[in-house]
């Protein structure tokens, strides 16, 4: 099946969460689905892998820089159909800089997502984004990913440009 | 436990075979409901023997006999599906159908016991594909606000597990108990196939979809 990847430019993420009076992402978040356009944090709401990507996480030792403030809870999406959404991950200049880190980040959400495939009773398309900060706090670059399987494996290159162009 | 094992290991490759035979259009009613009483024991033995697992704390035990205990749940359905379809009942033909599915797809994920069944679940998909007219799905749009875990109790987003995987013999489950519903749209690719348009309009009357018979307009 078809894989398709492409760049775009994309909001300046601690800019918005400032706006939106959301904790500032220091490493790495997830972004709810409708971070772009919300006007208050009240209204944001998270993608329902996200609960589980979170967990896939934290059972690593891997701790989000969430935007949530301390005890506050975004909904999530209650899903109308088995399509299958990945939250959009925003990656800090500082996590860019550090591979170790990232590439264990990178790593615990891909096997999620290859578990999750496994487990489908249909071989949907997966859609997976990432918004990378190119230069701190000026410039954000969004990558989307639409295809069947191993969205890491083109992603990889594009992070290693990134972390030479930073 | 190990001979016990064993023991009901060949109890279930026989019965599960034998029951197999069943499984198509062209049997006699009175075999399937035959297999049917025998599969409904068998499920209950791994019942006994999950909860035996359970009490000496074996966790992959309890989940290999939790994921044939589903097996079992599985054929019962399909069997049943069968029985439906002859006695012209198709609504409930669908139901066991889409019954049938999730429990082998859940089968096959808690345990690898149950990999051997996973070109069943093709099987059910293509039954699918062939009994059936094209169906129209609807599903609801919202936001959870709340949801509790299944296996603990605490609220989900806070707990260890995941739902789909089994732990201890029970599957985890995110019991929604608070949502904000906002839409009910047609979807091609639904959550829960059990949602689905149950008659239409066509030239003024309207149909069931299964039977294409018209049906009474309830309003």
């Amino acid at each position: 099946m078809e894989q398709d990847i492409e760049q775009s430019d994309y909001i300046n993420v601690i800019d918005k969460a400032n706006s939106l009076g959301c904790s500032i992402p220091t490493d790495f978040a997830f972004l709810p689905r409708n971070f772009e356009e919300a006007v208050s944090r009240q209204e944001l709401v998270h993608e329902t892998l996200t609960i589980e990507i979170r967990k896939a996480l934290r059972e690593k030792g891997i701790k989000e820089s969430r935007l949530e403030r301390e005890g506050e809870r975004y909904p999530t999406v209650l899903e109308r159909a088995g399509d299958f959404v990945v939250p959009t991950v925003f990656i800090s200049m500082f996590l860019s800089q550090n591979p170790e880190v990232l590439s264990i980040v990178i790593n615990v959400i891909s096997n999620y997502i290859y578990d999750f495939l496994k487990n489908k009773k249909s071989r949907d398309e997966i859609t997976f984004s990432a918004v990378f900060e190119i230069s701190q706090r000026k410039k954000y670059l969004k990558i989307d990913y639409k295809g069947t399987e191993s969205a890491m494996d083109k992603i990889k290159p594009i992070i290693e440009s990134i972390k030479k162009d930073g | 436990m190990p001979n016990s094992l064993q023991h009901f290991a060949d109890e279930f490759n026989s019965v599960i075979s034998e029951a197999s035979k069943f499984l198509c259009l062209t049997r006699g009613i009175e075999f399937q409901n035959e297999s049917i009483e025998r599969v409904d024991e068998l499920k209950g033995k791994c019942d006994l023997f999950k909860r035996k697992a359970i009490g000496i704390e074996d966790e992959d035990l309890a989940n290999a006999f939790l994921s044939l205990e589903i097996i079992c749940k599985a054929i019962i359905s399909e069997l049943n599906m069968w029985v439906a379809l002859k006695t012209e009942r198709p609504d409930s033909t669908w139901e066991y159908l889409i019954s049938a599915q999730n429990a082998v797809h859940t089968a096959v994920i808690i345990h690898e016991i149950a990999q051997q069944f996973a070109e069943h679940e093709e099987r059910l998909s293509t039954i699918e594909n062939i009994i059936f007219p094209h169906q129209s799905f609807v599903s609801t749009g919202g936001t959870v606000r709340k949801s509790v875990c299944s296996v603990c109790g605490q609220d989900y987003e806070d707990c260890d597990h995941t739902k789909g995987k089994a732990y201890m013999g029970r599957v985890c489950v995110r019991e929604i108990t608070e949502t904000d519903l906002t839409e009910i749209s047609l979807v091609s690719n639904p959550a829960d196939k059990r949602c689905r348009i149950m008659s239409i309009t066509d030239e003024g009357k309207q149909r069931d979809i299964m039977t294409w018979r018209v049906v009474e307009n309830k309003e």
